[in-house]
Parts: C-alpha cells; sequence; structure tokens
C-alpha cells in the first residue's frame, strides 16, 4: 500500500491511483468529506474547517460553502460524475466541554449543517456518517472506497464501504447541550 | 492574501510577552504543586493552520487541554495543553497519590485539570495586563481531553475567519524531569498585536 495522501486543514486532495489512500488526521469541530466515484474510480476529500466563506476566496477548501463544490470540480476534472458519487461524512464533533454560553466553539455542528445543505443543493446525499460528539477523529478513504474512522482509545474501524453500499446509514450523535 | 511578517525585534518583544505571561503562570503551579517547574524560551512564530495543528506534539499523541478566549482590549486565545500522561501525573500530585497511580483521567480528575489550567490561563493572562496595562478578562474555561490535533484545530476553528496566518507564542514548561510538561499557548487577534507592539514602542505595520 503507498503512503497515504494528508488532507490538511482548509486543503482538497483527489486521488486516482489503484492503492492511494486519503488521510484527515485528527479532526475535531473540521468536517472531512469523503467522495468516491465507484466507476471511475476516483477518491476525493476535503477537510472543511469552517461553515462559510463570506465572500472571500482565498482560500476556498477551508470552508463548506466553497469547498465542496471546489472537491467535486477537481473531481470532475479526473473522469468522476456527480451522478455516481457517493459522500460520507466524518466529524464535526465539540471537543471543548465548558460552563455557560460560548457558542465560539459550536463549529462542529455548524460546519455538519453547512456541508449537508452545500450537498443537498447539488443534490447529493450522505451514504453513511459518523459525525457530532464529543471525540476528535481520523479518517482514512480508500481507493477502494473504504472509509475507516478512528478515534482516541478504539480500534480503527470501518465506517462504510462505499463501493458496495447505497442504503444511509450511520452514526450521528445528538447535539451536546 | 494577507500574511504576518515580523522582524526580529518585534519578535523578541512577543517573546518577552510570553516570558512574563508563563513565568508568572508557572509560578502558580510551582505553589500549587509545590515544586519545581522549569520553563523554556518561548518560541514566537507566524504559521498556517496545518502547523499550528502540530504545535503541541502532533500525529495522533492524546492531550488534556484547556482553553479561554481573551476579550477585552486585546482580544486573543490562550491555551494550555499537556500531553495525556502528564495530564495524570498532574491529578496525582494534586490529590496527594504516589506518581503513576492514575493511568486514566476520570471526571474528578478532568475537573482537577480544568481548574489547573483556570488557574495558569488565568496567570498568564493578568500577567499580561500588568505588562501591557491593558484591560482584559477571559471567557470561562473550556476542557478537551482528545487528540492533540483535533484539540488544537478546534480551537483554530474559533479564529477570526479570514485569519490565513496565525502568530503564536508557544512555551514549554515541565518539572519532574519532563514527567510532567505542557505548553501554553497565546494568540494575539491580529489587531491586538498591534495594540501590544504598539504599546512596548515598536512601530506595528502590517
Amino acid at each position: 500500500m503507498s503512503n497515504p495522501v494528508m488532507v490538511g486543514m482548509a486543503e482538497i486532495k483527489v486521488c486516482c491511483t489503484p492503492d492511494g489512500v486519503l488521510t484527515a488526521l485528527g479532526l475535531g469541530s473540521c468536517v472531512g468529506v469523503c467522495v468516491f466515484d465507484p466507476t471511475a474510480r476516483v477518491i476525493g476529500m476535503a477537510h472543511i474547517v469552517l461553515p462559510k466563506s463570506g465572500g472571500t476566496n482565498t482560500s476556498p477548501g477551508k470552508f463548506a460553502d466553497t469547498g465542496i463544490p471546489l472537491l467535486l470540480k477537481e473531481m470532475e476534472a479526473q473522469g468522476a460524475s456527480l451522478f455516481r458519487v457517493r459522500v460520507a461524512l466524518v466529524g464535526g464533533a465539540q471537543l471543548f466541554s465548558f460552563q455557560g454560553s460560548n457558542n465560539r466553539l459550536e463549529v462542529g455542528a455548524r460546519n455538519i449543517q453547512a456541508v449537508q445543505t452545500e450537498l443537498s443543493q447539488l443534490r447529493l446525499s450522505v451514504v453513511a456518517e459518523d459525525v457530532g460528539g464529543k471525540v476528535g477523529r481520523t479518517v482514512n478513504l480508500h481507493a477502494n472506497g473504504i472509509v475507516r474512522v478512528k478515534s482516541l482509545g478504539q480500534e480503527d474501524r470501518e465506517l462504510v464501504d462505499l463501493a458496495q453500499s447505497k442504503e444511509i446509514f450511520g452514526n450521528r450523535f445528538a447535539k451536546v447541550a | 492574501m494577507k500574511t504576518l511578517t515580523m522582524d526580529e525585534i518585534q519578535l523578541d518583544a512577543l517573546k518577552e510577552v510570553g516570558n512574563i505571561g508563563a513565568g508568572n503562570a508557572i509560578t502558580s503551579l510551582a505553589t500549587l504543586l509545590d515544586r519545581r517547574v522549569d520553563m523554556s524560551i518561548p518560541r514566537v512564530g507566524i504559521v498556517d493552520l496545518n502547523a499550528f495543528v502540530q504545535l503541541a506534539g502532533g500525529e495522533e499523541s492524546c492531550s488534556a487541554g484547556v482553553y479561554m478566549r481573551v476579550e477585552g482590549d486585546a482580544p486573543g486565545h490562550i491555551a494550555f495543553l499537556m500531553p495525556y500522561h502528564a495530564a495524570c501525573r498532574l491529578v496525582d500530585s494534586l490529590l496527594g497519590y504516589p506518581d503513576g497511580t492514575i493511568s486514566e483521567l476520570d471526571e474528578l480528575g478532568a475537573s482537577a485539570i480544568l481548574e489547573v489550567g483556570n488557574i495558569l490561563a488565568s496567570s498568564y493572562q493578568s500577567a499580561l495586563c500588568d505588562m501591557i496595562g491593558l484591560e482584559m478578562h477571559s471567557s470561562p474555561p473550556a476542557l478537551a481531553v482528545d487528540m492533540t490535533t483535533s484539540i488544537l484545530s478546534a480551537i483554530a476553528s474559533t479564529f477570526e475567519e479570514m485569519q490565513e496566518s496565525i502568530l503564536t507564542i508557544v512555551t514549554h514548561i515541565d518539572c519532574l524531569l519532563g514527567s510532567l510538561e505542557g505548553y501554553f499557548i497565546y494568540i494575539p487577534d491580529e489587531g491586538s498585536l498591534t495594540q501590544i507592539l504598539q504599546i512596548l514602542g515598536l512601530e506595528a505595520t502590517f
């Protein structure tokens, strides 16, 4: 297996090699958007940091509203089609627990919301998700469409095989009060 | 894209800011633990998001982190991160257990870390206030125990949205020959940076 390609914060990576792996390490409130085209065998990942760009275009990969269209565009350039792609979402947790109100730290939930809004505008549904909750996650997207997730104190586990699965299932935590 | 740049003198001045803040904080820690605590010379650097999340160990190491938003005349962020094993040692010390007793942070341990983090970050911040003569206060502290990169990325997501380069002042502290170590990370907002440098008598244009 080749070395995984790291998808850092605000980055977008696309990979077409048969043994490629895209990895986003330690997603906190960020959301890793994993996209797979089973026919063209193209995988892509965006590491979304914040929900809305507010008109800035300096770092499109950072925001849900600009990063997702850019990811899909880059995948289309490699032969992927919006009609075929399958999407899995990982991340968007709220790591910090605090007393009182401090909505600066509630970015995770807003990120998930923004990513889902953006995807539904593009008429894409999410096949599997491991989002919300309180734990950070590392996600690996393999060239064969398998998405694996690891979090602290837990074994690396398979979230979904995007090449097989069309049904929607997942693991969504209730919003942390 | 807006990129911060700084000269040697400005960086030195900010190192001094880190020195004063962390110096005050480790005095509190040493008093609390009744033990000697050492600190490094602060590292001042301008980093991008991906370098930021690697500041305190990186990869998939695990840490306990306490975060506070600084509000007032010079807003910014203060975080105190400890590797997980060091956080366990700290709880041992605080509860008077022999070193190595605690290997997992339970609720009691977590609240002890939150409280210590609170004391340390507050001492750091009050030293800054005294030094630069500005009014500042902090939000209630928040605790996270998780992968280090996840904690730092959660902190980074609270930064101003346009900010691409982040000025960080990082001070490493250690006690008991490294078995009890941690990092102070202070990130003044860009506006505050200009203000702090001006108060210290330096021209600040960026």
